[in-house]
């Protein structure tokens, strides 16, 4: 019985693979802090939930952006922090913290892509009186395809401090990078940004 | 409500919880189905031949089979109830496991399989046969809905399955006991639909029961 224990725990999905691509030594500094601080919780530490929780809605935000329109990744990433302390005594703390976060992010997505399958949707009105967002697409179209031409680290960090408003050391925490390189990457990235834009003006 | 409210809200007053592990979940399965099998058999529901029904080798077929299955059922179940884990190679190990028993009875019960008539089934016995393995089961399908309500499954059409296959394997083990046919061809046919009938049920109400 204990060697079919064995085998049947290797079945398990890799779940991180769904998450950001991140710098590996400070995702594992960042994945061992977890570990550690869901440990604490699960004693009844709250300063260390806080803690984790707070950070945790930073990562689950940046899952989120690639996979729900905007509107809804608020309520998601709530779902997830209210599934997470209901179930918080099924984290088994000799394993990873952040692949038990992901596999719940995972399951909530898929919970909700589901639900909205079986939810009545209503069709608007011709008339319904909408503003114009065409200025909004197009500078967003155009903010990507500048970006596109920066390094992976510079773009990822733009977006996350300059566009989404995340401070440094969220930034930090999601992409990886250490609070001085996100600074570093975001001066040179918007360097880079701003003499592109003249070549291409005096291009014009 | 606002992310960080929320955040607030959640970490104050934290309460220590204990962690679940595999061992208190099954630990807790094995306590019911010791009781049962234990309220079952004091109950006098041992077949009156039981020491002649142990020479026969259908007898520990039954047993072993259904006990394996079982017993793989529950273990897949109870590590599925963690949110990292799947049951899906689970169910194909368990669909490989019926098909051995299958085969296994096939080659030591061989004399006893041929020829196969219809008279061999006994309609009224196999009635009680199915009737009884469903309501035996039904103790487990509330252990094992109690455990996967107490997790936090991800798979929850594989767990639904993986549950119900260990309920009807426990439930049609502990009427083997009280089972007074041996027919390897009775066995196999009735014992299925009884298993097949609890899979059915267990599996429709443990995928809402493990929703979450």
């Amino acid at each position: 019985m204990a060697s079919t224990v064995v085998a049947l725990r290797h079945q398990r999905p890799s779940a991180v693979d769904d998450g950001l691509r991140v710098n590996k030594p400070a995702s594992e500094r960042r994945g061992r802090a977890w570990d550690a601080m869901m440990v604490a919780a699960q004693n009844g530490n709250s300063l260390a939930y806080h803690r984790l929780l707070s950070q945790v809605a930073v990562r689950l935000r940046a899952y989120y952006a690639r996979r729900l329109p905007q509107a809804m990744i608020d309520d998601t990433i709530q779902e997830v922090l209210v599934a997470i302390h209901m179930k918080r005594h099924t984290y088994d703390p000799s394993r990873s913290f952040e692949v038990w976060l992901m596999a719940i992010a995972r399951y909530k997505w898929i919970d909700l892509l589901r639900s909205l399958k079986t939810k009545a949707t209503e069709a608007l009105d011709d008339g319904f009186p909408i503003p114009d967002h065409g200025e909004a697409v197009v500078n967003a179209r155009t903010i990507d395809q500048l970006l596109a031409t920066l390094s992976r680290a510079q773009s990822d960090v733009i977006r996350l401090v300059k566009l989404q408003g995340l401070s440094i050391e969220e930034a930090s925490a999601v992409t990886g990078q250490s609070a001085e390189l996100v600074k570093v990457n975001v001066h040179r990235g918007i360097k880079k940004l701003i003499s592109f834009l003249r070549i291409e003006r005096n291009a014009d | 409500m606002q992310t960080r409210t929320l955040i607030d809200h959640l970490s104050r007053d934290l309460k220590p919880v204990r962690p679940r592990t595999f061992f208190s979940d099954a630990r807790f399965l094995v306590i019911l189905f010791v009781i049962e099998l234990g309220l079952y058999l004091s109950a006098g529901m041992f077949r009156p031949d039981i020491a002649f029904a142990i020479h026969l080798p259908s007898f520990w077929w039954k047993l072993l089979s259904l006990g394996l299955i079982g017993a793989v059922g529950g273990t897949a179940t109870i590590l599925s109830v963690d949110p990292t884990g799947t049951s899906r190679r689970s169910l194909r190990f368990i669909l490989g496991l019926v098909a051995m028993s299958f085969l296994s009875g096939w080659f030591f019960c061989m004399p006893h399989w041929l020829p196969l008539p219809a008279s061999r089934l006994s309609p009224m016995q196999g009635l009680h046969c199915v009737y009884t393995i469903i309501l035996l089961s039904i103790p487990f399908t509330i252990g094992l809905g109690l455990v996967i309500r107490r997790g936090a499954p991800t798979d929850l059409e594989g767990i639904a399955s993986t549950a119900g296959i260990a309920a009807a394997a426990w439930g049609a083990f502990i009427f083997t006991f009280a089972c007074p046919i041996d027919d390897p061809f009775y066995i196999a046919l009735c014992y299925s639909i009884g298993c097949g009938a609890v899979l059915i049920c267990s599996r429709r109400i443990l995928k809402y029961i493990a929703h979450w």
